[in-house]
């Protein structure tokens, strides 16, 4: 087991500092992005969380109303009242609909020339196109009431038309599990998420412990040594399907940790199945950049690999809003399949052979690709051998 | 003499490919990423009309079907509320309505064409009630023409325009061009290794010449500086003409403000050189890592940190060079007016100055008895 020894008396020596920053950096990531609501399953494209903010300067009752329907079905933001903050909360999207109540807007409201809420909003988009529908439809019903019963109390008008306005039709989900919030989709991104950080990592370990092993002359001494070359081979990758496991594992506990209540779903054990295999792709990549870079290039390499396999599979940008042409090209990109994979996950509902049959299509093609890449560096590696 | 070593200090550069790779390529790479992957990202999805069942085992309610149809937002097919759970669960249709004892839309999972139908048909169902709910408070009043005044349309808002240049996603390419500039701290860093005697045997070399120190670094930062200049104005030729991102036409200002920051992140470097005691390598790791620290606070991996870091520590983003940078480029982007542009860029300027100052008061008189 001489080779298995050097190669773990290399790995806490030269890798384990890469190690820490790497797990440092991606669990703060992560952390981030499943606390702070910023996760990439939910984007501005629920109606139901638009983020308002209503500025309310007639304090009138029919404008006090307003307000509270609002803030009861919309998301309320506070902002501050200064253009700048609006300006800049608009533009980050911090809050998409700003309706600004103007003084004595009540007074006029029954007159005909009342006056207009005004409404600062992101250019053509649908959430505030239905935030107006909502002030809109309060406004209108309020007014009706107004004109048929002249006599009645603002404060009776609001409670009346905030009676009526919510008024729901009842929407039910097809599939309970889905509904109730479980979590999987903090899980989904937190995997999705993964991909990036096990190719960059993989790379620059595994990558660079293998160019040492691939050194010329410590390979032709090692082939001098009494040990089959057969022998050193399988020691050799036992030690990287090692390495591979402990990362794996790491963030794999990490997963849990950090989505607390996770374990026990059903897709849980899946997209740690699916991580597994993209392990065992990450290896083969590394394997393969290995053979063919140098000491300096490894770096630059393993980054744009990273970043580039990771940016065109969907990683950090939903899959579903991939350009066609990306959609295509991603056919030849085991990540897309990875991520593919983890959002049918992300989706499943029950174990069912046709909801299975995708993921199950997915992790094989994985699989092919992982053989195909291993295929290829090994070919490379003979290859250099008999040249030597 | 100055030029001289001004100009080997550039030839080095150019021809050093790891210098070449990461301030010049790895910017450009890292934008067409960009470029790739949020092609589709903020165009606004055409819409289609929401595909919906409704179940014929009940009436549906009256005048609801004839208002759908008006609307022109549905595409209506009728089927019992199996094959419609079928249809669901492959996706072909959003939703389906059903009518035991009150009007039910069932879905598959959320998003904005079930959030257009539920819109549709919770108006529906509120002007029913209201209606409803006048009329048996008050009966007479059918005789007095109510119904046939009844105004639902009328409008009670008006937009204030805001601004059209509201795409969210150039501030990842604004964080991506202040990394371009940044990135020159390596290469600041490098050339105090170079001017310390005791760091490196060429700044030893360096350090016999007759040629004064404070000559020999500033025309080393100079070529630096002008170095990454360049890399800075071919990534931004590279994102506006070639990936056509719109940065709006305000060019000479936002060139401004890429010379100041390949200032200031050189003399960040510099300023990390001398004060810190490392070996070159780790030296190097870790500038590029607190360029890419800076990078991300100003919204490189993720753009919504750069408005909670503005919200919830401003103190942050007026230190932080690479917030500076994205700012004063968004400001120019965004903002009518010059005046957060102005502050940032002189904010950004006086940072480099305090960085230069402090790094030639260290450097300066630096003697070395034996090395």
């Amino acid at each position: 087991m001489q080779v298995f020894k050097v190669f773990y008396k290399i790995v806490p020596r030269k890798f384990l500092g890469v190690f820490l920053i790497y797990t440092i950096i991606f669990v703060g990531l992560a952390t981030f992005f499943s606390r702070s609501g910023l996760n990439q399953t939910e984007n501005a494209f629920e109606l139901s969380k638009v983020r308002v903010s209503v500025i309310n300067d007639d304090h009138s009752p029919l404008a006090n109303g307003l307000e509270n329907y609002m803030n009861s079905i919309a998301r309320p933001i506070e902002i501050n009242r200064d253009e700048e903050s609006i300006k800049d909360a608009l533009f980050f999207r911090q809050t998409e609909f700003i309706v600004i109540i103007p003084e004595g807007f009540q007074d006029k409201f029954t007159s005909s020339d009342h006056i207009k809420i005004n409404t600062m909003s992101v250019p053509d988009s649908i959430s505030s196109a239905y935030a107006q529908t909502i002030i809109d439809s309060y406004l209108n019903t309020a007014r009706l009431y107004i004109s048929a019963y002249p006599e009645m109390p603002v404060e009776e008008i609001n409670t009346r038309v905030a009676a009526d306005i919510s008024t729901e039709v009842n929407v039910s989900f097809l599939n309970i599990e889905n509904n109730n919030g479980n979590g999987l989709s903090h899980l989904n991104a937190y995997f999705n998420f993964l991909s990036y950080i096990l190719i960059a990592m993989l790379i620059s370990m595994v990558g660079r412990i293998m160019l040492i092993f691939n050194n010329k002359e410590l390979k032709m001494r090692n082939y001098c040594a009494p040990l089959s070359s057969k022998n050193y081979n399988f020691q050799l990758i036992f030690s990287n399907l090692l390495i591979a496991f402990i990362v794996w594992f790491v963030f794999a506990v990490l997963a849990f940790v950090i989505n607390k209540g996770t374990l026990n779903q059903t897709g849980s054990f899946l997209f740690l199945i699916n991580s597994f295999v993209l392990t065992v792709i990450c290896l083969s990549i590394s394997f393969l950049v290995s053979t063919f870079a140098t000491k300096n290039s490894i770096d630059p390499i393993g980054n744009c690999l990273s970043l580039g396999l990771s940016f065109l599979g969907g990683s950090f940008v939903p899959q579903a809003l991939l350009s066609d042409q990306l959609k295509i090209i991603g056919v030849f990109n085991p990540i897309f399949w990875y991520i593919r994979v983890n959002d049918a996950i992300g989706e499943l509902t029950s174990m069912t052979q046709s909801s299975l049959q995708p993921i199950v299509y997915g992790i094989l093609v994985q699989l092919a690709f992982a053989i195909a890449l291993l295929a290829i560096a090994l070919v490379i590696i003979k290859q250099r051998r008999q040249t030597h | 003499m100055s030029f001289h070593i001004f100009k080997y200090s550039l030839k080095s550069l150019i021809k050093d490919k790891m210098a070449l790779f990461w301030m010049l390529f790895f910017p450009l790479i890292l934008a067409t990423f960009f470029n790739l992957a949020f092609e589709n990202l903020m165009s606004n999805e055409n819409f289609h009309q929401v595909k919906i069942a409704i179940t014929t085992d009940y009436e549906m309610p009256e005048g609801l079907e004839e208002a759908m149809k008006e609307s022109n937002l549905f595409i209506i097919s009728y089927t019992t509320e199996d094959e419609a759970k079928e249809l669901l669960y492959e996706k072909e249709i959003t939703g389906y309505l059903k009518n035991t004892d009150e009007l039910e839309l069932i879905i598959f999972s959320s998003g904005i064409y079930q959030s257009i139908t539920k819109v549709f048909l919770d108006n529906y169902a509120q002007i029913s009630a209201t209606i409803y709910n006048i009329i048996e408070g008050n009966p007479q009043i059918i005789y007095m023409g109510f119904l046939e005044n009844l105004q639902f349309e009328e409008g009670f808002t008006e937009e204030i325009p805001v601004n059209n240049s509201m795409n969210m996603l150039v501030i990842y390419y604004f964080a991506l061009l202040a990394m371009t500039c940044l990135f020159s701290s390596i290469a600041g860093c490098y050339a105090v290794g170079i001017t310390q005697a005791n760091q490196t045997s060429l700044a030893a070399r360096i350090n016999v010449a007759p040629t004064p120190k404070l000559k020999a670094f500033l025309s080393l930062i100079s070529a630096t500086i002008s170095f990454q200049f360049m890399s800075a104005l071919i990534a931004l030729t590279y994102i506006t003409q070639v990936l056509k991102v719109d940065f709006g036409d305000r060019i000479l200002h936002i060139i401004i403000i890429c010379l100041v920051g390949c200032f200031t992140g050189t003399m960040f470097g510099a300023l990390f050189g001398s004060v810190t005691k490392f070996k070159a390598e780790v030296k190097d790791m870790l500038v590029s890592n607190i360029t890419m620290v800076m990078c991300f606070l100003s919204g490189l991996m993720v753009l919504q940190i750069k408005y909670i870091v503005q919200e919830k520590a401003p103190i942050i983003a007026y230190i932080n060079p690479a917030s500076l940078i994205t700012d004063g480029l968004y400001a120019l982007y965004y903002y009518d007016t010059f005046e957060r542009y102005y502050l940032n860029l002189s904010l950004l300027g006086l940072l480099g100055i305090i960085f230069c100052t402090i790094t030639i008061l260290i450097l300066r008189r630096q003697k070395y008895a034996s090395i």
